[in-house]
């Protein structure tokens, strides 16, 4: 059996606000519920006028949805996000000293007696609740929102990191050049297949090595200082280097080192790139020296000695030092070559150049092919006489050697002439005038019947 | 058969846009910005025809607030359609936030339904006003769906009325649409009681 329920038993236990209303807004039902959150008893609320309640709410949304249904019997619904707690309730939640404003929906439909009686039926909905977790939501989400798209951005900067760090790998592998990365104590830490080509070392070890281990010991303290320095204030370095292979053999690289700074400016990573020239370096010294060499006699040729006349020259007149030049001429060289052929006359300019290279061994003399048959010395370190001595010796050896020269006035065998000259230098002469005397004196020995050194003082 | 009026169609026309003055104040009362509203048309079609009049894509998401209507001479179900993109407007514009129709949480769709709620009842009453009869209405409901289901779940021969909606938004312009689903004999009395009062 149904226990007797009051129409206020069953309204008092539903959790919304229930408010029913005449045509003349005044209240006939006023549930449990209404009382606690308005305040307001259901004694003092029945029969009194809805709007005598809540004046503010005539003019307003509620005033239009009562009357609406009353007049219309249309239902209308009020969001709590649009109107914000419309109704003037409020909740004291435990633990708070402040009464809040209840989040609320309210429905308002109408409800018909008979023909001509209509009421509206106001219920309000506590959303508090609704409310927060929403807003709980909303916040979770747009953290997760923000962290996904730091996180988007965070994948994509990576991507483009590594795509880049593919990229650098490619052309690090493909590449010629050696490279070679370090940290910033000079620890190897990553290098490339071509820079194992071109060291001779075997890569996989090279990595936690330090990078001096290339080191020749051709280079000065000084050098690296000059390095360091560059690298630190440009961050990057330029040159040559000279270094070593596992085998001990020398190669040389251009070199070019470029530091690597984090976002705090601090050196990370040294980058070294660098190609082998040694190949290089020889050809060029090759060059050079075919460019200064008289092919035939590999005594310098004409261009070596100006060159070597005109620093000589200089360096006498720097430091108050003789320089000394003796001119050698192969006495009928030209009847010779007719007689016997270029060929042999070729050999024996190479013979007589022989003997030059034997006697003038010192560094700082320079035996140089002069013109045709013509040789000439540049002394820098000599006394008048230990040059004397010089040629004489030449003199001798060539007598030595007897080559024959049917069609020489003077002799059987080839012979030569020769004509000194020495000055310290001064401002007031010149090279040339040096060489010219060196010439005169010649003359004078060929002049005088060949075979035999003349020496001309440069005063004269 | 569906077929009224040029003039009849105009008259439904300016009654409607009447009662779209009280509910663009009704809507000026509860947000800052201001919107008028206005109907530049109306069309009686067969549900067959009315996503094409409506221009709208099968596949397109679509939310609606529905309403029931019945009074002496129809019952209805009406509809106020918004294509997603264009109703996340009016919810920015209600709700001052930027979200997703996806992304629309319950009390939105609250605030979507209250919006629906204003604009139906107001369109509602002024048919109520032309055929001088009391229409009572349900409380609204928020739906989402594909735009091909709109019109499916009805059974009977319906004609069914759309009500085009500018929400004149300072330059922006959305459009909504009413559907009033009326099931034939609906139609047919409402058509009836309609010439009637129009005429006389």
């Amino acid at each position: 059996m149904l226990p007797v329920l009051t129409f206020q038993d069953v309204l008092g236990n539903i959790p919304n606000g229930i408010i029913i209303i005449d045509e003349n807004s005044k209240v006939l039902l006023w549930n449990s519920w209404m009382e606690s959150y308005s305040g307001i008893s259901t004694e003092k609320a029945l029969g009194t006028g809805l709007f005598t309640l809540f004046p503010e709410l005539k003019e307003g949304r509620i005033g239009i949805a009562v009357n609406t249904a009353i007049e219309n019997s249309q239902s209308s619904f009020l969001s709590h996000t649009i109107h914000k707690g419309i109704f003037p309730l409020f909740i004291k939640h435990p633990g708070e000293t402040e009464k809040i404003r209840v989040c609320q929906d309210v429905h308002i439909t109408s409800a018909r007696q008979d023909n001509d009686t209509y009421y509206a039926v106001i219920i309000i909905e506590d959303v508090s609740v609704a409310v927060i977790k929403e807003r709980m939501l909303k916040e979770r989400a747009r953290e997760e929102h923000e962290l996904n798209e730091k996180l988007i951005q965070e994948v994509k900067e990576r991507k483009q990191v590594e795509k880049e760090l593919r990229l650098s790998g490619a052309v690090m592998k493909a590449t010629m050049d050696g490279v070679v990365i370090t940290d910033n104590k000079s620890n190897i830490i990553s290098v490339n297949p071509a820079f194992g080509h071109i060291t001779g070392f075997s890569t996989e070890n090279l990595i936690n090595k330090k990078i001096s281990i290339l080191k020749s010991g051709k280079h000065t303290k000084e050098f690296y200082k000059n390095l360091w320095r560059t690298l630190t204030t440009e961050g990057q370095w330029k040159g040559e280097f000279i270094n070593k292979k596992p085998d001990g053999k020398l190669f040389t690289v251009e070199a070019s080192i470029t530091s690597i700074k984090d976002n705090t400016g601090a050196t990370q990573n040294y980058v070294n790139v660098f190609r082998d020239i040694t190949k290089r370096k020889k050809d060029e010294e090759l060059l050079r020296k075919l460019s200064s060499t008289d092919p035939l006699t590999e005594l310098a040729n004409r261009r070596a000695f100006d060159e070597a006349f005109e620093r000589e020259w200089r360096r006498g007149l720097r430091h108050s030092h003789l320089v000394g030049i003796a001119l050698i001429d192969v006495d009928f060289f030209k009847r010779y070559n007719d007689f016997y052929g270029h060929p042999a006359g070729d050999k024996c300019l190479q013979q007589i150049a022989d003997i030059l290279k034997n006697i003038i061994k010192r560094a700082d003399d320079i035996v140089s092919r002069y013109g045709g048959e013509e040789f000439v010395v540049i002394f820098t370190q000599n006394d008048p006489d230990g040059i004397f001595k010089l040629i004489e010796s030449v003199h001798k050896d060539i007598h030595e050697l007897k080559i024959p020269h049917n069609n020489s006035n003077t002799s059987k065998y080839v012979t030569i002439s020769s004509g000194i000259s020495w000055v310290i230098p001064d401002s007031k002469h010149s090279a040339e005038q040096l060489l010219e005397a060196a010439d005169k004196a010649l003359y004078e020995a060929k002049e005088k019947g060949r075979d035999r050194i003349v020496v001309k003082p440069f005063s004269e | 058969m569906i077929n009224i009026t040029d003039l009849q169609r105009d008259a439904i026309t300016e009654s409607i846009n009447i009662s779209m003055g009280k509910a663009a104040s009704t809507f000026n009362s509860m947000i800052q910005e201001h919107i008028a509203l206005s109907v530049p048309k109306i069309n009686f079609v067969s549900s067959e025809e009315a996503l094409d009049i409506l221009q709208l894509p099968e596949e397109k998401e679509v939310c609606y607030i529905k309403q029931h209507f019945s009074g002496t001479y129809f019952t209805s179900e009406a509809m106020l359609v918004f294509a997603q993109d264009e109703s996340l407007e009016l919810v920015k514009l209600f709700l001052g936030e930027e979200t997703s129709v996806a992304d629309m949480t319950t009390l939105e769709h609250e605030a979507m339904s209250e919006i629906g709620n204003v604009l139906l009842n107001a369109c509602i009453g002024s048919l109520s006003n032309i055929l001088k009869d009391r229409i009572s209405g349900t409380l609204p409901i928020f739906r989402k769906c594909k735009a091909q289901t709109l019109f499916l779940n009805e059974r009977k021969e319906e004609v069914i009325l759309l009500i085009f909606v500018d929400f004149g938004i300072e330059s922006k312009a959305i459009k909504g649409y009413i559907v009033l689903i009326l099931e034939l004999d609906s139609f047919i009395k409402f058509k009836e009681q309609l010439l009637k009062n129009l005429m006389g």
